[in-house]
């Protein structure tokens, strides 16, 4: 990895750890700036936060800890800032735009090789990883049975989503 | 006697003088240093060969190629890794890097990226298919670079750094333009190439006359390796490793200022700690022996305190007792108190028990003070001879005004008498006045024996009227000698009648 991945890696990471979207937290090792983790609380006004009804009746803010806990991988290529980082969803999700197996990758929009662009930064991918799970992009989906059951039957989508985030994303 | 603190491997073969002969100097100084240092260095390393390159010493035996020459060579700054000092306007950074541009270039869509920057981005491109990394549109890359407008050069030229070398010990800072200049030039911390020949690091710039630097030193201890030349750099954290890391090195156990004697390779007395109950109890000393530090801190500012009340006290005793302040103690002067102050001007006046302790003796241990402490008692005592002195204050201005009375009272009468005698000495001196102006006017009026005949006959027949006829005659006498007289004042008449 050239000096220049890693310099702009360190620098995004200060970035990130001055201005994180709400409910994220990157665990980063200074031995392998091109892994990092980051665990994600599910959106309070998604399917994945855990007690959704609870939610509906409170103060959102005090239901922020209450949404499953998402970890995801962020890997940087070797190429990186002219390749694109790779997400992966470490925690199994229900979800249109995340393939449904023990890679939980995701592939989409900025994050396409053709799509991206090198001054785009790691916040704007974390951005759009919490826009997704509150709105998923059912245009650009991976798993299209999901992307059905979302699309033609809400209800069904929106429990099926909870029962996974109460089994898997503790 | 401990071993030489430098071990040198492998040892050197030739003496120095034989194989130092035709070197130029930097090289000799190599051989110099790393042979004599050791005495100045405290700490135990021992020195391990260069890592890619044949050790100084066998260099030198060999009578291997000289030093490069004198003149070093400056690397230059690499200005992509610069540390900023102020945050930079965003239009100034690259996309690609995220840093203030270097060398921008600018393309035809009007986006500008660092130089190295939009290299590397072609580079992950294939042939004949480059496009900008912010707008993806196509590029020709035969074309002519565009020109990059003045004042963006110039804006980042202005951006304030750090020298580059900061973490060599320079301080240096000033605006971007000026870092190669003072890298190359005038910055005493620049990396430069190793001077002996054969060696690929780098050194900086203080360091060149000192030789090759890069060879492994390691803790004698433990076995940790550092470059020599990162020594300097690291000295302090070396110290610090033998002092609370190094797994080898002789430590006392923690219970140690408890009184636990234990003190072993740091290994042991690391496993010793977790049995022994003063190590365990050590913390809690520690705080406790931090706590006597900072009371006995604050006992300093105390005793000055004592100190200025003391004084004060003196001064008001000798104010109170002028004549036995010069006798010395306070003691003596509480226990004669009695008998010398008069007892009618401050009657029940009594200082406190004068049994405290005297202050100049510093023997608190053997004779307990009676207050809780002396400042409490030097208090109290104050605040008693406060008292008295306003008391003795009003009682003087109560005695003042009485005497005051007194005196008013007695000059009111005096005045009076005073009156009553300048009143009597008035009539006296008219009667005298009178009288002498009888006498005298007889002879001034007629003159000679007539004169003195009249006066006589006037004073026989006189004499004869008050003789025969009594009162009544007296007073026509009287008048027919006021008749006679020149006029009287009116006042004195009156005078004569009531007085006389």
């Amino acid at each position: 990895m050239s000096s220049v991945a890693k310099k702009r890696i360190l620098k995004e990471y200060a970035e990130c750890s001055n201005d994180l979207p709400s409910g994220m937290k990157v665990i980063f090792d200074e031995a392998n700036l091109t892994k990092w983790d980051v665990v994600m609380e599910g959106p309070a006004e998604s399917p994945y936060a855990v007690c959704l009804e609870l939610a509906m009746c409170f103060d959102k803010r005090s239901l922020m800890h209450q949404g499953g806990h998402f970890k995801l991988e962020i890997n940087f290529p070797n190429d990186y800032p002219f390749k694109p980082p790779v997400v992966n969803f470490k925690t199994k999700v229900y979800h249109p735009n995340v393939s449904n197996d023990d890679k939980g990758s995701m592939c989409l929009g900025m994050l396409r090789p053709e799509e991206w662009k090198p001054p785009n930064k790691v916040i704007s991918v974390l951005h759009l990883i919490q826009n997704l799970l509150v709105e998923p992009n059912i245009d650009d989906a991976i798993e299209t049975s999901i992307a059905n059951d979302y699309k033609t039957n809400r209800a069904e989508f929106n429990k099926t989503a909870q029962d996974w985030v109460k089994r898997y994303a503790k | 006697m401990e071993s030489p603190p430098f071990s040198l491997e492998p040892p050197p073969l030739v003496p120095r003088r034989e194989s130092g002969a035709g070197l130029p100097d930097p090289l000799s100084a190599t051989a110099g240093e790393a042979v004599l240092n050791p005495d100045s260095r405290r700490n135990s390393f021992s020195v391990g060969r260069p890592p890619n390159s044949p050790s100084p010493l066998a260099l030198m035996a060999t009578g291997s190629p000289p030093a490069r020459p004198q003149r070093y060579k400056v690397q230059p700054p690499d200005l992509a890794s610069l540390d900023y000092i102020d945050t930079p306007a965003p239009q100034l950074i690259c996309g690609i890097c995220q840093s203030p541009y270097v060398l921008p270039v600018r393309l035809p869509c009007d986006h500008y990226f660092c130089k190295d920057c939009l290299s590397h981005h072609f580079a992950t491109q294939d042939a004949g298919n480059k496009s900008c990394p912010m707008c993806r549109g196509k590029l020709d890359i035969n074309q002519e670079s565009l020109e990059v407008p003045k004042i963006m050069q110039d804006m980042l030229d202005a951006l304030r750094v750090r020298c580059p070398n900061t973490r060599f010990g320079c301080s240096w800072e000033d605006e971007r333009g000026n870092v190669r200049t003072h890298v190359m030039i005038y910055c005493k911390h620049s990396l430069v190439e190793c001077p002996v020949a054969g060696c690929d690091l780098y050194c900086t710039q203080t360091d060149y006359g000192k030789g090759c630097l890069h060879y492994t030193v390691q803790c004698e201890k433990c076995q940790g390796s550092i470059y020599q030349s990162d020594v300097e750099i690291l000295f302090l954290d070396m110290k610090k490793h033998m002092d609370s890391d190094c797994p080898n090195t002789v430590a006392a156990c923690q219970g140690n200022i408890v009184g636990c004697k234990v003190a072993e390779i740091r290994k042991d007395v690391v496993a010793h700690e977790r049995t022994c109950p003063m190590a365990l109890m050590a913390p809690y000393f520690r705080e406790q022996q931090t706590r006597l530090g900072l009371a006995e801190a604050r006992i300093g500012p105390l005793e000055r305190k004592v100190g200025l009340l003391e004084r004060g006290l003196d001064s008001i005793t000798y104010k109170l007792y002028p004549a036995k302040s010069r006798r010395g103690t306070l003691e003596n002067l509480y226990s004669e108190d009695t008998t010398s102050v008069p007892s009618d001007s401050i009657p029940e006046f009594r200082l406190p028990d004068p049994s405290f302790p005297q202050w100049g003796s510093n023997d608190r241990a053997t004779a307990p003070p009676p207050f809780d402490s002396q400042i409490d008692h030097l208090l109290t005592l104050h605040e008693s001879l406060r008292e008295e002195v306003s008391r003795i204050k009003m009682e003087l201005n109560e005695s003042e005004g009485r005497t005051n009375m007194l005196v008013f009272n007695e000059n009111a009468r005096i005045r009076d008498d005073m009156l009553h005698m300048s009143g009597a000495l008035n009539n006296v001196r008219a009667q005298v006045h009178w009288m002498m102006s009888e006498k005298l006017r007889p002879s001034a009026s007629s003159g000679g024996s007539t004169a003195a005949a009249d006066s006589n006959k006037a004073a026989s027949s006189n004499g004869n009227t008050r003789s025969g006829t009594q009162g009544a005659s007296h007073s026509m006498a009287a008048r027919t000698a006021a008749a006679r007289l020149p006029p009287r004042r009116l006042s004195d008449s009156t005078r004569q009648e009531t007085k006389l």
